[in-house]
């Protein structure tokens, strides 16, 4: 029984763990924009979306009352257990953190899907996925995100020129800075209601598992609170790595444009979770900055990046998977097993970070680069002139 | 369960297409009636970069009624956002 009780104990920890990856993971989403043309600096843009990331994860009513959406068999006779789920969670967190390293911006709930299915596959057959529910809910939906908001992006950044644009006089362009803080903000909240809710409903299927909590109740205050702060937390410490990425990497961002992006963003975002369809909060934040790249006169979408972006959401499924599928393998062993997987899951992290950290990208090298940036514009327009 | 759900798909699409270009043009706009200068005063541009860093145009130059529907433009933009808000609240 202490084993159970340890074991539950720490799928909440690894749970906590991955939904602090989350946080960090998508800051890019809301706050890649805003950074990038200066309309908000970098610590005061992830302390925004922190805070954000908190309230939305209060706000939301939508209780995640399974992990994954009927993606698992679980609840009455389900062959997901606590070993599993930690499994999962080993693999989601990995990954996240392995395309954090690579600046790559992938998305979260693809990884925890990922790594939970692969775990269940070897923990518990191929019987419990549901394969039509993997297709038409995950992967379908990650293919029609991007484009989704590629075509809004490029019709709002479209509209948005035209109707700003001026003849000889000047088009005072620069007060998009001031609607980038309030349509970035909006990212960062609708992000809160959706993201923390996935761990809060990992959480509280393995209490219920372990009968700590009776079958189809709502999450335990606690459980909000600690999922709550872990994701503002991560959200906080900022993927710096990933808003250089998004915010530079893929099309010089101006402020009108910025604007149209994160509105694009969270107009698809707010619709698909009204309506049901759910979509990757990345995905759809990486499509609306091409889209809002594609709809400037002078087009300039590095494709390369986005090519390196999208071959990490392909293999972000079933990457997850295999990290997930080997924990599982060696958690079949028993305690044994499990203590390993900790022990490497831990490892790796530390490993990570130890790596990432001689190029260490922050918000003092990323601040210094956007003045730089700027600084290059305005030379090329003095010479221009 | 297979298939994928089309209609709800597409509802999604229109909505967030219709919902993102009336905030962005609403702004857009708001933008654009800020930087009207009154008829006939011409505004300099000191660094001769068709304004693109400049201040916005002094306010003694503007009409209060291009003023006025800035305001409006901006403030019916933000009313649009706490819709979507208040959307995913309840």
């Amino acid at each position: 029984m202490n084993e159970a009780v340890a074991l539950v104990v720490l799928v909440i920890v690894f749970a906590l763990v991955f939904d602090f990856t989350n946080g960090f993971h998508d800051t890019a989403n809301a706050m890649a924009t805003p950074i990038a043309t200066g309309a908000l600096k970098p610590r005061t843009a992830v302390a925004i979306a922190a805070v954000l990331n908190l309230i939305g994860a209060f706000l939301s009513t939508e209780v995640a009352k399974t992990i994954s959406g009927g993606l698992l068999t679980e609840g009455e006779g389900a062959s997901v257990s606590a070993g599993i789920v930690f499994a999962g969670l080993i693999g989601a967190i990995v990954w996240n953190l392995t395309t954090w390293y690579l600046g790559l911006p992938s998305s979260s709930s693809h990884a925890l899907f990922g790594g939970l299915v692969g775990a269940a596959i070897v923990g518990a057959g191929f019987g419990a996925v549901d394969y039509g529910v993997l297709l038409g809910k995950v992967i379908i939906p990650a293919v029609l995100a991007p484009f989704t908001a590629a075509l809004v992006a490029f019709a709002a950044t479209r509209a948005a020129y035209a109707i700003t644009r001026r003849q000889n006089e000047p088009d005072g362009r620069r007060v998009f800075r001031v609607g980038q803080i309030f349509s970035s903000s909006l990212v960062a909240l609708a992000h809160g209601t959706n993201d923390a809710q996935k761990t809060m409903g990992v959480i509280t299927l393995t209490l219920v598992a372990a009968g700590l909590q009776p079958a189809g109740s709502r999450p335990e205050l606690w459980v909000v609170v600690a999922c709550a702060l872990a994701i503002a937390l991560g959200t906080y410490s900022g993927g710096w790595r990933i808003i250089k990425t998004l915010g530079t990497g893929l099309t010089a961002v101006k402020p009108a444009q910025g604007f149209a992006a994160e509105v694009s963003t969270a107009a698809t975002i707010l619709s698909s979770s009204t309506v049901g369809f759910a979509l990757s909060t990345t995905h759809v934040a990486s499509g609306s900055v091409i889209g809002s790249g594609l709809g400037r006169r002078r087009r300039e979408v590095r494709w390369g990046t986005a090519r390196r972006i999208v071959t990490g959401w392909l293999f972000t499924l079933p990457g997850a998977a295999v990290v997930g599928a080997i924990a599982a393998l060696i958690a079949g062993l028993g305690v044994a097993g499990i203590v390993i997987d900790a022990l490497l899951g831990v490892g790796f992290m530390v490993a990570v970070f130890l790596r990432a950290r001689p190029e260490r990208v922050d918000a003092s090298s990323l601040e210094a680069e956007v003045a730089a940036a700027g600084a290059v514009v305005r030379k090329r327009r003095e010479t221009r002139s | 369960m297979t298939a994928i759900d089309w209609p709800a798909f597409l509802l999604v699409l229109v909505t967030a297409l219709v919902s993102a270009l009336v905030t962005v043009s609403l702004f857009a706009v708001g933008v654009r009636l800020l930087a009207t200068p009154a008829p006939g005063i011409a505004v300099g541009d000191a660094d001769g970069d068709d304004g693109e860093d400049d201040p916005t145009t002094p306010a003694s130059t503007r009409p209060p009624s291009a003023t006025a529907g800035a305001v409006v433009a901006f403030v019916v933009a933000a009313a649009v956002a706490v819709l979507g808000v208040a959307l995913i609240i309840h």
